[in-house]
């Protein structure tokens, strides 16, 4: 092979420590010859040299600096004069080599000035991360809020992926904020006393496996992706990255045509500020308008082979006009998949429709667990829609017939109605729960679990083995709910239960 | 308040700048004159030539073929100078242990 690759970072922490590394490296016959990211080395083969290596932190061109692109120029070419040959550059580390024993004036020829140039790039690094950090946190409070309770973080395979790499992304933001933090403390101090300035090579254990597990992620990230657009055909999924790809060709232009000509960073910033602009009306508008459009093909999902219900299966005269189709696939649940059944609204019928959600889990205890979550998640639902109406009727003292329907009859309100206010609609809603929410006692449908979960009965979660069935669906059957012996045993038919 | 001393490269670079010179000629100037005995890296070099541009000791005269050229300002001769007086002082102050005349503080007690 004529290139290695090598976990490791390089940082302003640790950067003589890196170059002496490259040393080694050199002297067994590689030389450093690319930094991807934050911590992969690439090495190019070459036959063993004694070379002496020099990194020299140099701020680079950004918006958000004063330097431009012409000043570095200029440096790069006097470290050349003066001996020292370029390597590539990270951030703001630039790497230079030497042959060992040649003349060449060290790059850095005083302490305290380096120093100050270190403190001045970790001061921006530290302001960035907190910035970082705080997006990153919100995305992962976004994520794992439903770790324990969303039917979603259990189905979804995304989800899986994307939350602990967020939250990997916050533990190592916060640790490189202590660690620049305590860096300039230390070396403030040992400045000020005329001190050396203490390097360390930071990569514990804990971050070198942080850093392989997200690369692993962001691979299976790609994985996923591609697996759930073209594999379980859902496009909604292809057509997600649209707006990052859009995203990410607007920022590749900038950085070929803007950042490298010679503009004023004046101009550079106002166009930055336009490629921005533009990214988030772009990708804004796609996620608004028409994303599920695009994915929208018309054509009618394949159900062979799947357990689901379409309203095709219960009635003569309905045909379904549209359906909807989402195979999901995850680490707890290998396979799922929603399916939507509709018949539209015509002037003399009333619309129908039908919904399966099927899920086979790794095992019976994640099945059980499924199920518990189709419940939490149904109570949530019931209270927060009843909600409106609760409070109405309590504040204005006036019954909401729509409360019938979350069975709250008005004998009740008038029976709460007395007590105080507050403790009234707690007892209402858990009045709610109560008879919305019941388990198939009667043994119905003679499965290992079965829930029903609204006062009508006509949704309904059910379990067999690691199999779990959730059904929600009107008049499947004219006047018959999911207590009907008749549905009940024409449905588990159809679900080969 | 008193001026902060200023460190050895950030003498010679001012010192280096009453004529008009760019990057690399600082460097080998500095060379010259100290005799070999102080060598100013070029990252020790361009960060303190960017640190005096922003406080007004020094400015730029001119940018050509990537050479920016820089001479020192009324402001920066000042901080030179008063750099200059201190480092007088302080040889003032060895000649004096060196030349023996410290008997004069025995003598006053």
């Amino acid at each position: 092979m004529n290139f290695k690759i090598e976990s490791k970072s390089l940082n302003i922490t640790n950067y003589p420590i890196i170059a002496k590394h490259f040393e080694a490296m050199a002297s067994k016959g590689w030389l450093i010859y690319k930094l991807i990211g934050k911590g992969l080395f690439i090495y190019k083969k070459i036959e063993p040299e004694s070379l002496d290596f020099s990194i020299a932190p140099y701020e680079i061109e950004t918006v958000f600096t004063k330097k431009t692109k012409k000043e570095l120029e200029e440096f790069e070419t006097v470290c050349k004069n003066v001996g020292w040959n370029f390597v590539t550059h990270h951030l703001n580390l630039h790497i230079y080599y030497k042959e060992a024993g040649s003349e060449a004036t060290p790059i850095q020829t005083d302490e305290e000035e380096e120093f100050k140039t270190i403190e001045e790039i970790a001061e921006k690094q530290i302001k960035a991360s907190y910035l970082q950090t705080a997006i990153f946190i919100l995305l992962a409070w976004m994520q794992m809020r439903g770790i324990l309770t969303d039917v979603r973080w259990m189905k979804d395979g995304l989800i899986q992926i994307v939350a602990p790499a967020l939250v990997m992304a916050v533990i190592s933001d916060v640790i490189n904020i202590f660690r620049l933090k305590k860096f300039l403390n230390v070396n403030k101090k040992n400045i000020e006393m005329g001190a050396p300035i203490e390097y360390s090579n930071p990569k514990t254990l804990l971050e070198k496996i942080m850093s392989v597990m997200f690369i692993l992620l962001m691979i299976l990230f790609v994985v996923y992706i591609s697996y759930s657009g073209i594999g379980l055909n859902n496009k909604i999924y292809l057509i997600a990255m649209l707006p990052m790809i859009v995203g990410l060709a607007l920022a590749v232009l900038y950085r070929m045509f803007v950042k490298p000509s010679s503009i004023r960073l004046s101009f550079k910033k106002i166009l930055l500020a336009g490629v921005l602009i533009i990214s988030t009306v772009i990708s804004t508008s796609m996620i608004f308008f028409s994303i599920d459009n695009l994915a929208d093909d018309k054509s009618v999902a394949d159900i062979e082979g799947l357990k689901v219900l379409s309203v095709n299966d219960f009635s003569e005269d309905s045909k379904e006009d549209e359906n909807s189709l989402m195979k999901n696939s995850s680490i707890l649940i290998p396979k799922s998949y929603d399916y939507g059944s509709y018949v539209f609204r015509t002037s003399n019928k009333t619309g129908k429709m039908v919904k399966t959600e099927y899920a086979q889990a790794l095992n019976e205890t994640l099945a059980e667990s499924l199920v518990k979550r189709y419940i939490k998640e149904r109570e949530k639902s019931l209270t927060r829609s009843a909600e409106d109406f609760l409070d109405y009727s309590f504040e204005e003292d006036s019954y909401q017939s729509m409360l019938e329907v979350y069975a709250l009859s008005e004998n009740d309100f008038n029976n709460l109605k007395v007590l105080d206010k507050k403790e009234a609609k707690k007892m209402a809603r858990e009045i709610i729960k109560e008879r919305s929410i019941r388990k198939d006692s009667k043994n119905l449908w003679d499965l290992d679990e079965a829930y029903f979960l609204s006062f009508d009965r006509k949704e309904i979660v059910l379990r067999e083995g690691r199999e779990v069935f959730y059904l929600e669906g009107d008049d499947l059957i004219e006047g018959k709910d999911f207590t009907d012996p008749e549905l009940i045993k024409e449905v588990k038919a159809k679900l080969g239960l | 308040m008193a001026q902060k001393a200023l460190t050895q490269p950030m003498y010679y670079i001012l010192l280096s700048l009453n004529e008009k010179r760019h990057g690399y000629e600082i460097m080998q100037y500095i060379e010259w004159l100290t005799e070999g005995r102080v060598k100013v890296g070029p990252g020790t070099l361009y960060s303190l030539l960017s640190r005096f541009e922003d406080d007004e000791y020094i400015k730029m005269v001119s940018d050509d073929d990537n050479k920016k050229t820089y001479l020192i300002t009324p402001l920066g001769q000042e901080v030179l100078n008063g750099e200059i007086d201190r480092l007088t002082q302080l040889l003032k102050d060895a000649s004096i242990v060196k030349g023996g005349l410290e008997n004069e503080f025995q003598n006053r007690k």
